[in-house]
């Protein structure tokens, strides 16, 4: 009897401890501390998205934050789990994770901001300095050879486009660098261009006064006269105060500007008459009417500017500037004279007498005039 | 206590037998492939599937360490996931360094071009209207040319250095400025009436 009793106690006792073991177990596992996988995937997923919608030129300091908010996270889990499981603590894990996603989510809104008005400013820029750039082309490529700004110009056209190619591909900053570049380029040539024609068409209403001057003497005397408008490359007939035939000139390669002396290449302004009529033998350009250059007045400037040494004083005050022909090279090329096209030369040759007329002026329109042409 | 043992017993080889080892070398194996997929310059030529290759990783990594928070790990579906992130990473810079010959071919194919153009825009050069006849005009010429060879030379040595993004910019631009150029000196011999030398 006690020895059944003894074995029942034995196994109920057995089931008990079994039962508590168990039960036990079951308590530690309810201990066990959540893992914070849920708020780490939050954060990953956020930082993910604001990434996608960012350009990387454009990745604001609080998405940089939330990156090395969500690292640190990382190794503080790390270090967590290196510990005995029931002795990790996963709350600063958690309101990390919690201010990261809060930082990547305000991010897209800010770089957004940023972005637009970066891009704004600088496709407009590359708008503004194209068309600075063409119209400054327009103007500079009529100009006497400058070579020593031609250079420059070349380096900011392509400079220009590759500006252009970067804003195609969204490489914004390496866009707005090489726009800078070219800017800096294109602004040395304007403002070289722009000192020349300055002084160059300061003098447009003096030449538009003696203009209208020798259009009036045509019609009063009943006569021809010529005017040859340098920058236009034109070269105008008056017949009785009217304006009879218009011919594409080409000048002295130096042609901006008034003649200083002689082999300067330029081709001078100012009123002159035909002296003299050649053809055959007598001239290498097919036909030509001869100028009285140099008239009193070029004379006069000439002997001034020995004396303010502003030429060498050896120089020569140079002669024998004509109207002639082998002109239509589309260039300018002569050492000073007037080309025209050969059939244009006939015309003007039959229709001319000795002594008629021939003025020559820089520009018979303002620069701004020129300017409006000039753009497509 | 025969029962009592044998179920502590038998827990504790559950316990052992289901705790893996951190794939701590198959995490680092993927690290090192991302890195490679980086040196390869993934982050310039195939920028998005770089970013979303570091994102995959990451997502990873946070599978594992929960896998590791938990009481009995089980990297089984991790260890496939890193398999597939080294994968991917392999075809990232795969496809990183297929995108930078393209463009590296691209560009070549562009400067090869303008070795024509130039060549050609040199031989009208030399026809065009010379001396005393618009010396000054051809100068101008020559010089944007020279600006064009000069370029040529630096976009070719990006593209060597490989630098290929920057290389195939300079020589796209270079080849409009070289186009331009050739319609120019074209027109200048048309109306010079001078028979074009290629």
């Amino acid at each position: 009897m006690t020895r059944r009793l003894k074995k029942k106690y034995r196994r109920f006792l057995n089931l008990f401890l079994t039962a508590a073991v168990l039960l036990l177990a079951g308590a530690l596992f309810l201990f066990i501390p959540k893992p914070p996988d849920e708020e780490m995937e939050r954060t990953r997923v956020s930082i993910g998205e604001a990434r996608k919608l960012i350009s990387p030129d454009f990745v604001p300091p609080t998405l940089t934050e939330a990156e090395i908010l969500y690292d640190s996270a990382m190794r503080i889990w790390k270090q967590e789990n290196e510990k005995f499981i029931f002795s990790r603590n996963y709350k600063s894990i958690i309101n990390l994770c919690t201010t990261a996603s809060q930082l990547a989510v305000a991010s897209p809104k800010l770089a957004d901001q940023a972005a637009s008005s970066f891009i704004d400013i600088l496709g407009d820029d590359i708008k503004t300095l194209k068309a600075d750039t063409t119209e400054i082309g327009l103007l500079y490529r009529r100009l006497p050879a400058l070579v020593e700004i031609n250079g420059k110009y070349t380096q900011g056209v392509l400079l220009l486009k590759e500006a252009e190619l970067n804003l195609e591909q969204k490489k914004y900053k390496e866009s707005r660098k090489k726009l800078d570049k070219a800017k800096n380029y294109v602004g040395q040539v304007t403002q070289h261009v722009r000192f020349l024609l300055n002084n160059y068409f300061s003098q447009v209403p003096q030449w538009q006064q003696q203009a209208s001057q020798t259009i009036r003497q045509s019609s009063t005397n009943q006569s021809y006269a010529i005017i040859v408008d340098k920058f236009a490359t034109e070269c105008y007939l008056y017949k009785n105060g009217r304006l009879s035939k218009t011919f594409k000139a080409e000048l002295g390669k130096n042609w901006i500007g008034d003649k200083q002396f002689a082999g300067d290449k330029a081709t001078p302004e100012g009123l002159y008459k035909i002296t003299r009529k050649k053809q055959g033998g007598q001239t290498k350009y097919y036909k030509a009417l001869l100028l009285n250059y140099p008239n009193d007045e070029d004379k006069k400037r000439f002997k001034e500017a020995i004396r303010n040494q502003s030429i060498p004083s050896s120089s020569q005050i140079g002669g024998l500037i004509e109207i002639h022909g082998g002109g239509g090279k589309g260039i300018h090329w002569t050492d000073g004279c007037v080309a025209l096209e050969n059939r244009d030369m006939d015309m003007l040759y039959r229709l001319v007498p000795v002594g008629c007329p021939v003025l020559i002026v820089g520009s018979l329109h303002s620069l701004d005039e020129v300017q409006k042409k000039a753009r497509p | 206590m025969k029962l009592l043992s044998g179920i502590v017993l038998m827990s504790l080889a559950l316990v052992f037998s289901s705790c893996q080892k951190y794939p701590q070398a198959e995490v680092d194996q993927a690290n090192a492939a991302i890195e490679a997929a980086r040196v390869a310059e993934a982050d310039v030529y195939a920028a998005d599937e770089f970013t979303a290759l570091k994102d995959s990783l990451a997502m990873v990594i946070n599978s594992v360490e929960k896998e590791k928070s938990k009481l009995f790990s089980n990297y089984k579906e991790e260890l496939t996931k890193l398999t597939s992130t080294v994968e991917m990473a392999t075809s990232v810079a795969e496809k990183a360094q297929t995108k930078k010959v393209e463009m590296k071919e691209e560009a070549t194919a562009i400067l090869t071009e303008l070795v024509t153009i130039i060549d050609q825009n040199t031989k009208m050069i030399a026809k065009a209207p010379r001396g005393k006849e618009g010396k000054a005009a051809l100068e101008l010429i020559q010089n944007e040319l020279t600006s064009v060879q000069t370029g040529m030379e630096e976009a070719s040595a990006k593209l060597e250095s490989g630098d290929v993004f920057n290389g195939i910019n300079q020589a796209k631009a270079i080849k409009e400025k070289a186009v331009s150029i050739h319609t120019e000196l074209v027109e200048v011999l048309t109306k010079a009436r001078i028979k074009l030398p290629f």
